[in-house]
């Protein structure tokens, strides 16, 4: 497993510099609109899963994966995993730019940010993620690009109503059990997604 | 002992079927898998590793269950394959700091040897490699694992004359542990099938043989005669014939069988592997 | 001790390999005792398929003219000079047989073809 990851940092060395890319160019554009963090957390996370995905996909290199000593399961689950860190990293950096920026510049970003605004866009970065990787898996090598392309449209569709949303719902007060409530679905949910895509992909012929 | 144990394997696809196909693959020795192109050889080879699935049979690797024990068959077995699968834009130091740590036998001096001998530039990128390069690498990663069980599904396909016969070397330096084996599979009969020891044929999806090749090429025969001599019986005889105004050629299955038949009337050659694939891939009558 | 295989040649490869190694024991090149390369080094030496070296190594055995020891590998049989020397004996008996043959084919005498027999022996000892 610890391979698995190893192997991802290797070969992910030029779309982590793109992911980083990303984020600084949406900080710069964002950082004065309300929803900024949460938007560039989401982004960049989002974006970083879906190259890591395209990495493996580009040149048939699922078949180099099954060539080595690890079971698909261990593919798929490795996956999940550095999905997971991808999506904290991401949220985390963009909160912590954000919130350094305020310091930095007072009266810059007026918004106050607390825990909520960590776990909202994880939340919804697990849920797409855990639509998006079963998906992913079993769509064929031409399916994946088409997809991470209908993944970002969709994403850049939703992203300012859902912002608007959340924003909202935590202006009439904050409701912490059904905040928590709904991380931990989400987070049974990528579980159950991983367990399907594991089922998926084991079958799967390539 | 065998190598290689496939059990009644089908896998049906809209365009063509394997169709329950068992073969054994002797330890020890080199078994070349040929037929022509499209005909299930890849498939097979997949089958073997574990990248498709069959619908029905069962594939056994080195005396462990294919995709149960697949670990341990993974950890035994090198494969070469013609179309590289490994990351473009990483070199082939990092490549390999991806690939050692999951192999339990990684040999480090043996990999920087091999290498070295390949004239491969750690610092180049996967992606400005040539095909011919592609394959030597990935040989290399085959040999510095100690793998017990060597798969190349077409490695000739992309090499040039020198590094064919180089490759001659290499595998019958692996072959000098008895408890080494190699199944290659090619559409083109190359040096590869000078150190074959078995050949398996595969065409239309089916199994035709699989044997000793010595005794296939004796087996096999190239008759070549006068028209007149053919009818409709006669050339049931045939794999395969090749009809021309100046007289015909064809492939016997039974040589003895044939001589007894033609006498002196008709020439006896023996038959290349390629004959025997041409001529079985086109069956019945063949017109030039 | 060379071993050359022909493509061209219409003996299958292990007969060649069978009858060069042969050549060399009967001739004395290879002494009894010698070790032989092992069935695998040849195989790779001569880039032809283990099974072909290997019934090469078989025939020789059947013949006795050497002995394969397990791990070892394979000696120049040492007991069977009369053996060596009878096999000698047929061989050249099967080439005067095929001296005869060719003789009747050019209109040859048995006496024409010992004088020219006496002739050649002759000469050999004269150079």
């Amino acid at each position: 497993m610890l391979n698995l990851l190893r192997k991802d940092f290797i070969a992910a060395k030029t779309s982590l510099a793109m992911s980083i890319l990303i984020f600084t160019i949406f900080c710069i554009f964002f950082m004065k609109k309300e929803m900024s963090m949460h938007f560039v957390g989401i982004i960049t996370a989002f974006s970083t899963i879906s190259s890591l995905t395209l990495n493996d996909t580009k040149n048939h290199n699922h078949h180099f994966l099954v060539t080595l000593p690890v079971s698909r399961k261990h593919i798929v689950q490795a996956k999940y995993v550095i999905s997971l860190i991808c999506i904290i990293i991401a949220v985390l950096a963009s909160y912590i730019v954000h919130s350094l920026v305020k310091i930095a510049v007072p009266g810059y970003i007026t918004v106050d940010y607390s825990m909520i605004d960590i776990l909202v866009p994880i939340a919804i970065v697990l849920v797409l993620a855990s639509v998006y990787l079963p998906l992913f898996y079993s769509l064929s090598e031409k399916g994946a690009p088409v997809l991470n392309v209908i993944f970002l449209c969709l994403f850049l569709i939703m992203a300012d109503p859902v912002a608007q949303t959340i924003h909202r719902a935590s202006l009439n007060g904050i409701n912490y059990p059904l905040v928590y409530g709904s991380l931990c679905s989400t987070l049974i949910l990528f579980a159950a997604s991983c367990y399907v895509t594991v089922y998926l992909f084991t079958k799967k012929d390539l | 002992m065998n190598a290689i144990e496939l059990r009644n394997l089908t896998k049906i696809y809209p365009q063509f079927t394997v169709n329950n196909v068992s073969l054994d693959v002797k330890r020890g020795y080199i078994t070349g898998l040929i037929g022509p192109n499209g005909v299930g050889k890849s498939t097979l080879i997949k089958m073997m590793l574990g990248m498709v699935r069959p619908d029905s049979g069962s594939v056994k690797i080195l005396g462990y269950d294919m995709p149960k024990q697949e670990i341990d068959i993974k950890q035994r077995i090198g494969i070469v394959s013609d179309d590289c699968f490994y990351y473009e834009d990483v070199s082939i130091r990092d490549m390999k700091r991806i690939i050692a740590p999951f192999y339990k036998k990684w040999n480090e001096q043996k990999f920087n040897r091999y290498l070295e001998r390949f004239e491969l530039s750690p610092k180049k990128k996967i992606g400005q490699l040539s095909k011919g390069m592609k394959i030597k690498f990935a040989l290399a990663v085959a040999l510095s694992h100690e793998a017990e069980l060597l798969i190349m599904d077409e490695p000739t396909s992309g090499l040039d004359p020198v590094f064919r016969r180089e490759l001659l070397d290499l595998l019958a330096e692996m072959m000098q542990d008895e408890r080494n084996t190699i199944i290659f599979s090619t559409h083109i009969t190359t040096d590869l099938d000078r150190i074959a020891d078995y050949i398996s044929f595969v065409n239309r999806g089916e199994l035709v043989f699989s044997e000793p090749k010595d005794e296939v090429l004796d087996r096999y025969a190239i008759v070549k005669g006068d028209r007149q001599l053919l009818d409709s019986d006669i050339r049931k005889k045939f794999a395969g014939v090749r009809e021309t105004a100046f007289g015909f050629e064809g492939l016997v299955e039974d040589r003895h069988a044939a001589e007894q038949l033609f006498g002196n009337y008709a020439v006896f050659e023996k038959a290349s592997l390629e004959d025997i694939i041409y001529y079985n891939a086109k069956g019945g009558r063949v017109h030039a | 001790m060379n071993i050359i295989i022909s493509n061209a040649s219409g003996d299958p490869i292990y007969m060649q390999i069978l009858n060069q190694i042969r050549q060399s024991i009967l001739s004395g090149e290879l002494q009894a005792g010698d070790s032989l390369p092992s069935i695998r080094q040849l195989a790779k030496d001569l880039q032809v398929s283990v099974i072909t070296t290997k019934r090469a190594y078989e025939e020789l055995e059947k013949e006795q003219l050497i002995d394969s020891v397990v791990g070892k590998g394979c000696f120049v049989s040492g007991a069977n000079k009369d053996f060596i020397r009878e096999q000698r004996m047929k061989r050249l008996e099967e080439k005067l047989l095929e001296v005869i043959q060719d003789s009747k084919e050019l209109n040859m005498s048995q006496q024409d073809v010992m004088e020219h027999l006496t002739l050649l022996f002759e000469e050999d000892q004269t150079s």
